[in-house]
């Protein structure tokens, strides 16, 4: 008895152990009051901007201490790349900054959620902000529902850029003003100048996706974006169009060719962009300085062009909105927008500030002040990225599908209509409630559990009467409570993680199963009594759903080809990196490993110029070898493949080391007496080397399966999807829907479904290889 | 005589084969750190130059110019330390939470043990993308937002992690074990003592992974930490790029300075993947 006591104890240290940590852990953890976040100061504000803009804002902010002695300003930088998500969060969450810059284009998702604090009783009272005083296409933006949440703070728009050297060289002295010189200009620009009959001189860059380029036509013509079926609207796509159909832009080379490197050697003698390019062409092409120009965009019945830009918002939850206030008014003073100008080389928002010399003197920046004039932006609607997305789709899927009939672009027209009007109708309904949900939810709860205690019941009879068959054990009398003590020492070494696992992700996970019951959307965030329970809907709407099949064939197809491609690499690659006789393997090594933590900025510039159709490195090959060559990225056929290789490349090194130390297990005298036998380097890999990785190789084949399943990095920062969803993945389209439409419950629903079919891919290769993943 | 011809011939051929595979070695290098050479030399090269077909491989004229404002741009010391703090105690939670889980489902024998891994297995494959919000709100609720705490809890163990370490225990043989168990080792010396120095390998790769996912790590500090003083590298690097026109050489030499870290752990830990002593006298 003393001796079952004493084992017991011995048993229960790893316990004691784990009772210790979480003593000493939880005074580690909660010691700090981290919570600095509300200054105690009632004249502190924080102010949030992003990127360049966030580290420079401080500049301004000490200038505006200084005016208002015993004020203090906190400014902080949010990387562009990531800044939606952030401001999502901090809003959800309840603890925005005081002031923050905000992206027009971002206005009214965040003005759905409440965030904004209304300003038209702070405008009435100010000397300085007043609606004339502003552009007015830029101002519109800050209008959402009829009401003002913002003031502008910076615009940008988007202007012709052109070679004045080629383009006299076509006969034109001038930039094109009207649609008809614009089309006349870019067809005597387009040659084949060596003869090959290929052309390598083209009229101008138009984007095959992208509105911010395509809307100006419609608005120059006086068309709708709600309404492609009116007349407007039509011509001017069958306008835009003509220029693909014509040859006098590439198909979808556009988003693979080098802006500076075309512009430079002719390739694109035109094309549209904003300001930030004013400076980079000077830096990047110091030799065409002279040669180039910007003009107003050529127009219809006006010379509409987009407005983007940025507005300074004040947040509702805000204690100091009058400060706020002053520090918004500061910086829309015309002289504080000239200093800003200086720092960021950005356009001044207030209309008096261009007429400083600095501005009204400048060649080209004078131009875009011209073109100020004349502006509108995309309705500011909180689906407005979703409208986007569709009118992108179908204008892409028009253009690269040559062959259409004037009918075809009619019946497209009214089929885009059709969605808008359904995206748009989406968002006034609201069923049910958040109760009815509720109960479903703990319904749902107990019937998981039920299933649960069931099935253990099931287990524990099943897997005593097991154990004891499979293992005899000498002290057969002594088999239950051996059982439960180990099983104890088991509980104490699995404890640590299963908690902090059920804490933060079973219990999110469970939430997000929640969430794909509902139609929650970003009405619903603003006001959780919108949500309504609507049980499997999403689902049924998921299977119905065109894109979300062609991600699932993308998926299936990348993980099908891409696992087995990569494993083998890596594994040949460990295999070789093991032997004793490889010099310089922790050279070897680290090399091969090297691709893995490349910035996948810098993998993305590599792997452009490799696919690209002009310059790129494959088609030289296919080129000298006289093979036909491929328009890679671009191409819907050749896309997804092209992706499986880079992303092959990219993780192949992350397998390697798991074999690499899968393999250090393999005893050498296995390899030793193989030898003695005469078995050559294959026949060791084949009997000696894969037995022994067997239980490495089910971890690393079940989770690239996973992982390529969850494919995401590659399409998003290649691609985005495109071209025709050809690459567009699950969670890429989860991604969408979630991040850029708020879609929450859609996008929980498709999380579901992706599971689930992880779930039976995992289950299927346990099967197959379920010798790995029994114990003996 | 003859037999010593052969043996010579032997050795000849062994010795071109050697060749042979080094110098394939030598090109797949090549092609692994072009990108890695790309991103070197551009933080380099001054303005101009950067976007050329075929891509420059070695700056003109290399300049300092991108270095000197990042560091004065961006307080390195400071976010240095807090990525330095985040990712190192993130990896040592990983690399003990994980092998106790690890050994317990491969050598352990406790009840629902097979049904508790399976589980685990099938939360691995949710895409870590929905939970963000949840996990967001309940840190608040902690209280842990702005703190260290916040970022490194939620991450201390991975399911990667345990499958992982589970995998490779599984290779060792029990034998070892019971050999302890008799001997009258409890659970957690046997643990400690007998089968953690041997998983040196595994533990080595779990430990560059985990260093390297808390290290590059960009959406969950930047959303956790509220203020800018607790911000990791990654985060306070992002900040230097702007919307449209991205400075890329000064992109490139933040992309240097934080992928060095990871390479010097990489090359200090991969010496722990050798083969262990102790195995190569088992038998199976």
């Amino acid at each position: 008895m003393g001796k079952t006591l004493q084992s017991f104890l011995k048993h229960l240290r790893p316990f004691l152990i784990f009772c210790l940590f979480l003593s000493f852990s939880p005074s580690a953890l909660f010691s700090k009051p981290n919570l600095r976040l509300i200054s105690s100061n009632p004249k502190a504000l924080t102010v949030w901007a992003m990127g360049e803009e966030g580290l420079r804002i401080s500049i301004m902010a000490r200038k505006f201490e200084q005016e208002n002695p015993g004020v203090e300003i906190k400014t902080q930088a949010i990387p562009w790349d990531a800044a939606h998500e952030k401001l999502l969060t901090s809003v959800v969450g309840g603890l925005p900054p005081d002031v923050s810059q905000m992206g027009t284009t971002w206005m009214a998702e965040f003005a759905t959620l409440n965030a904004f604090e209304p300003l038209e009783s702070y405008i009435q009272k100010s000397k300085i902000i007043q609606k004339e005083n502003f552009f007015e296409g830029s101002w519109n933006t800050n209008v959402v529902g009829k009401k003002v949440v913002g003031v502008p703070w910076y615009v940008d728009t988007r202007v012709l850029f052109y070679r004045k050297d080629l383009l006299k060289e076509a006969g034109f002295l001038d930039a094109p003003k009207t649609w008809e010189e614009f089309k006349a200009a870019s067809r005597a620009l387009t040659k084949d100048l060596d003869g090959d009959k290929k052309i390598d001189r083209y009229g101008i860059a138009l984007p095959v996706r992208g509105w911010g380029v395509f809307l100006p036509f419609v608005w120059q013509n006086g068309g709708d974006v709600f309404h492609p079926t009116q007349p407007e609207f039509k011509e001017a796509l069958e306008y835009y169009m003509s220029f693909f159909k014509e040859n006098l832009t590439p198909h979808g080379r556009a988003a693979d060719m080098d802006i500076f490197q075309a512009f430079r050697t002719g390739f694109y003698p035109m094309f549209i962009s904003g300001p930030w390019m004013v400076d980079l062409v000077h830096k990047e092409l110091p030799e065409l300085d002279g040669k180039w120009g910007v003009a107003v965009l050529p127009g219809k019945k006006k010379r509409t062009s987009f407005v983007g830009g940025c507005n300074l918002v004040v947040f509702k939850d805000s204690k100091k909105k009058e400060l706020a206030w002053k520090f918004v008014e500061f910086l829309s003073r015309p002289d504080i927008q000239i200093e800003w100008h200086r720092i960021m080389k950005s356009l001044p928002a207030v209309k008096l500030a261009w007429e400083d010399p600095l501005l009204r003197d400048h060649p080209m920046l004078r131009i875009f002040g011209k073109q100020m004039q004349d502006t509108q932006s995309p309705p500011q609607l909180p689906e407005w990225e979703q409208i986007a997305d569709t009118l992108e789709t179908r204008t892409e899927a028009m253009i690269l599908g040559q062959t259409i009939l004037d009918g075809n672009v009619s019946n497209s027209l009214s089929s885009l209509e059709k969605e808008i009007e359904v995206i748009l109708s989406k968002s006034k309904s609201s069923k049910g409630g958040i109760k009815k949900s509720l109960t479903f939810f703990v319904l749902t709860l107990f019937g998981i559990l039920a299933f649960f205690i069931f099935w253990k019941y099931k287990f524990f009879i099943k897997s005593r009467f097991i154990e004891s068959r499979k293992i005899p054990r000498l002290e057969s009398k002594k088999t239950f409570s051996l059982n439960l003590i180990r099983s104890f020492s088991g509980y104490c070494f699995i404890a640590p993680s299963v908690t902090i696992l059920v804490l933060f992700l079973f219990v999110p996970i469970l939430a997000s199963f929640f969430i794909s019951l509902t139609d929650w959307n970003i009405y619903g965030l603003a006001d959780r009594s919108s949500v309504g329970f609507i049980g499997l809907r999403n689902y049924k709407k998921v299977f119905q759903d065109a894109i979300f099949w062609k991600s699932l064939w993308n998926t299936l197809f990348f993980t099908g080809v891409g696992v087995p491609f990569t494993v083998m690499i890596s594994l040949l690659c460990a295999t070789v990196l093991n032997e004793k006789f490889v010099k310089l393997k922790t050279f070897f090594r680290t090399a091969y490993f090297v691709p893995v933590v490349s910035t996948i900025v810098a993998v993305a510039v590599i792997w452009r110029w490799l696919y690209n159709p002009e310059f790129g490195l494959l088609n030289y090959i296919l080129k000298s070898m006289s093979l036909p060559e491929f328009n890679w990225l671009a191409d819907p056929r050749t896309a997804l493949a092209s992706l499986i290789l880079m992303a092959a490349w990219k993780n192949f090194g992350y397998n390697m080391i798991i074999f690499l130390a899968g393999l250090q297990s393999i005893p050498e005298t296995l390899y030793e007496s193989a030898r003695i036998d005469g078995a050559n380097a294959w026949q060791l890999f084949l009997h000696v080397t894969l037995p022994g990785l067997r239980s490495i190789m089910v971890f690393v084949v079940i989770m690239s399966t996973i992982g390529y399943l969850q494919f995401f990095a590659e399409p998003y920062v290649m691609t985005k999807g495109g071209p025709l969803n050809s690459t567009m993945s699950i969670v890429l389209y989860m991604y969408n829907q979630g991040f850029k439409f708020f879609e929450l419950g859609y996008a929980s629903s498709l999380a579901y479904i992706l599971f689930g079919i992880i779930f039976i891919f995992t289950f299927i290769q346990m099967r197959l290889r379920k010798s790995g993943f029994e114990v003996n | 005589m003859a037999n010593w011809t052969s043996v010579q011939k032997y050795k000849t051929i062994k010795a071109i084969e050697k060749f042979w595979l080094h110098l394939a070695l030598f090109l797949g290098l090549l092609f692994t750190i072009a990108p890695f050479v790309w991103m070197v030399s551009t933080s380099f090269k001054s303005g101009g130059g950067i976007f050329s077909y075929p891509p420059k491989w070695f700056p003109d004229h290399p300049t300092l110019e991108w270095y000197k404002q990042l560091f004065k741009d961006v307080d390195f010391l400071l976010h240095f330390k807090n990525s330095l703090i985040v990712s190192i105690t993130t990896t040592f939670f990983n690399l003990f939470f994980c092998s106790l889980a690890g050994y317990a489902f491969a050598k352990l024998r406790f009840l629902g043990r097979d049904k508790i891994f399976t589980l685990l297995m099938a939360t691995l494959m949710v895409p870590g993308q929905i939970t963000m919000i949840p996990v967001f709100l309940f840190l608040k609720q902690l209280g842990l937002l702005n703190s260290y705490w916040g970022l490194i809890l939620p991450a201390s163990v991975g399911i990667f992690g345990i499958f992982l370490v589970r995998q490779f225990m599984m290779t060792i043989p029990d034998d070892l074990i019971e050999a302890a168990r008799i001997d009258g080792c409890s659970e957690f010396r046997i643990y400690w003592n007998v089968i953690l120095p041997l998983c040196k390998p595994v533990l080595a790769t779990l430990g560059i992974f985990t260093f390297m996912g808390s290290w590059n790590d960009f959406l969950w500090p930047l959303i956790v930490m509220i203020g800018e003083e607790r911000y990791t590298l990654p985060v306070a690097l992002a900040n230097l790029s702007g919307q449209f026109a991205t400075k890329f050489g000064l992109l490139m030499a933040g992309a240097v300075v934080v992928v060095m870290p990871i390479i010097l752990i990489f090359v200090f830990a991969q010496k722990y993947v050798i083969r262990g002593i102790a195995t190569t006298g088992l038998k199976e």
